[in-house]
């Protein structure tokens, strides 16, 4: 008994983080944000929750893109970026403007970048699955919290 | 020489004291049509660098606030400081650089603004507010207008921090202010008066309808429906009770949305662009509570935009599937020219024609496509 309330306490104790999950999807970042820790934590601003850098952007929108998503990190304070692993070859290989979107992300980004396989959100889910409790009902914004929520500490 | 000797002789004391500290300044133009100091620009021989001087006044014991607050900000869209000193004890004045364009207010009256560059520019505003609202700054600027805000070379500054204020962390409130009432946000009015971080988007909300060709008349006597005009002329000329009638008068107009004239912004500006504006000038409560809601809103649709710009020959579209068009706006009836992107001359297009702009734009989207 004494031992649960030990550890509890040093979960609570762990530093909080704002982490923001970005799902690249072509030309659409789906956006996450989870304050707390991986046992403890909610969502916060939920109506950012989409930016879009357009089929043939040129380099204003991409300064819009990089104006929006910079904001964000800065207003949200967001202390870290995951963004899905893209994968390279095979069925479903990311394709230009999933690149292209990365790049940008990479370039610009205010606050470090962590990647995540989708095989590492399946080994979380199998050993935490009880803690995601703030999940979206969408299925892209699912992915997007799975992603912010490997960036909880 | 005399001339000069003779211009600096004329200066207000505090501003030939400016000029004894900073030998290395080299003074080019002085502006006193502040409400609170005097600014002076020139060179710095040293830096290489045009700069401004700001003398202004506060009480005894304030802090100086406003230096500070610039010192602790650092963002590409807000003004820097380089230097900041105290000349008495009523009296500051603090360095920064110049904007080769002035203020938003002079950059609109000078010269036409592409859509691109609307956006550009009020992205970048919301941008720098960002910075502001951050923790651990948590501040409100309070005096979002044309007049504090710079242009340097396409880039937009936010200046003029004298009316910041920190957000409460309990409220996440802080006090209204009573400036510039055109630009005052419907929460400033009324019994409990209030300033938040919507309270800003709001302002660059109104920044944004400007930008993209939007009137606000700055008589504001003209705000004032027949019914009001009687009203005012009964107040036999009391100055301070008539300043006091029109604010009534203009805040009403502001609470219950009609103060903008959203008619006066030309039909190219695409609906969305309009729509996103219209909720951040809204009512309290409806409008974008952050700036990153705004921002988000307004990029979406930036990379599909038309670059639409409206000159003096007529509204110009700039590469728009390799074409450039020009609605002719001194002709009647209205003609559409068209050429390809690049080409000098323009051709004229018989496809399109009408009595009114309107009518011929709503051809022409329909053909070419236009969002």
């Amino acid at each position: 008994m004494w031992i649960d309330l030990i550890i509890a306490r040093c979960n609570e104790e762990v530093i909080q983080m704002v982490s923001a999950g970005l799902l690249l999807k072509g030309n659409l970042v789906r956006i996450v944000t989870l304050s707390g820790t991986r046992q403890r934590h909610e969502q916060v601003a939920p109506k950012v929750n989409k930016l879009e850098l357009g089929a043939d952007p040129d380099q204003e929108a991409v300064e819009a893109f990089s104006h929006a998503f910079r904001a964000f990190c800065t207003e949200q304070a967001v202390d870290k970026a995951v963004i899905n692993w893209r994968t390279t070859t095979g069925q479903g290989a990311g394709g230009a403007a999933t690149f292209r979107t990365e790049g940008i992300l990479l370039s610009m980004c205010p606050c470090p970048i962590q990647f995540v396989h989708h095989a590492t959100i399946r080994a979380t889910d199998k050993r935490q699955a009880n803690l995601k409790s703030a999940r979206p009902a969408t299925a892209d914004l699912s992915k997007a919290y799975d992603l912010a929520f490997e960036g909880l500490p | 020489m005399k001339m000069i000797k003779a211009t600096l002789n004329s200066l207000p004391p505090e501003a030939q004291r400016v000029l004894e500290l900073f030998p290395e300044f080299q003074l080019q133009h002085f502006n006193d049509s502040g409400a609170n100091g005097y600014v002076l620009l020139g060179q710095h021989q040293v830096l290489k660098q045009d700069v401004a001087i700001k003398i202004y006044f506060h009480d005894i014991k304030e802090v100086q606030e406003e230096p500070a607050l610039l010192a602790s900000i650092s963002h590409e869209n807000v003004l820097k400081v380089l230097d900041a000193r105290r000349l008495g004890d009523e009296c500051s004045f603090f360095m920064t650089p110049v904007a080769n364009y002035g203020d938003l207010r002079k950059y609109l009256n000078e010269y036409n603004l592409s859509l691109s560059l609307a956006h550009s520019l009020l992205c970048q505003l919301l941008s720098g507010l960002a910075a502001l609202h951050a923790e651990p700054n948590r501040l409100v600027h309070r005096d979002v207008k044309p007049e504090n805000l710079l242009v340097h070379d396409d880039k937009l500054l936010i200046a003029d921090f004298g009316s910041v204020r920190r957000v409460s962390e309990a409220t996440g409130k802080a006090s209204a202010s009573k400036h510039s009432i055109l630009f005052r946000p419907p929460e400033t009015f009324g019994p409990e008066p209030y300033f938040d971080y919507s309270s800003d988007t709001y302002q660059a909300g109104l920044i944004g309808y400007l930008l993209l060709g939007g009137q606000l008349d700055n008589n504001l006597e003209g705000y004032l429906n027949s019914r009001e005009k009687r009203q005012l002329m009964r107040l036999n000329g009391d100055r301070v009770e008539e300043a006091m009638f029109v604010d009534a008068c203009i805040g009403r107009r502001v609470c219950s949305g009609k103060l903008l004239d959203w008619d006066t912004v030309p039909c190219f500006v695409p609906k969305r662009f309009v729509t996103t504006l219209r909720r951040a000038t809204t009512k309290s409560g409806s409008k974008y509570s952050k700036v990153s809601e705004f921002l988000a809103e307004l990029q979406r649709f930036r990379a599909t935009m038309p670059d639409w710009m409206a000159t003096a020959a007529g509204w110009c579209l700039d590469n728009w599937n390799g074409r450039d068009y020009l609605v002719t706006v001194h002709e009647n009836p209205v003609r559409v020219m068209k050429r390809k992107h690049g080409n000098e001359k323009w051709i004229s297009d018989n496809k399109f024609g009408g009595n009114s702009h309107d009518e011929v734009y709503a051809q022409l989207s329909r053909q070419i496509g236009l969002p």
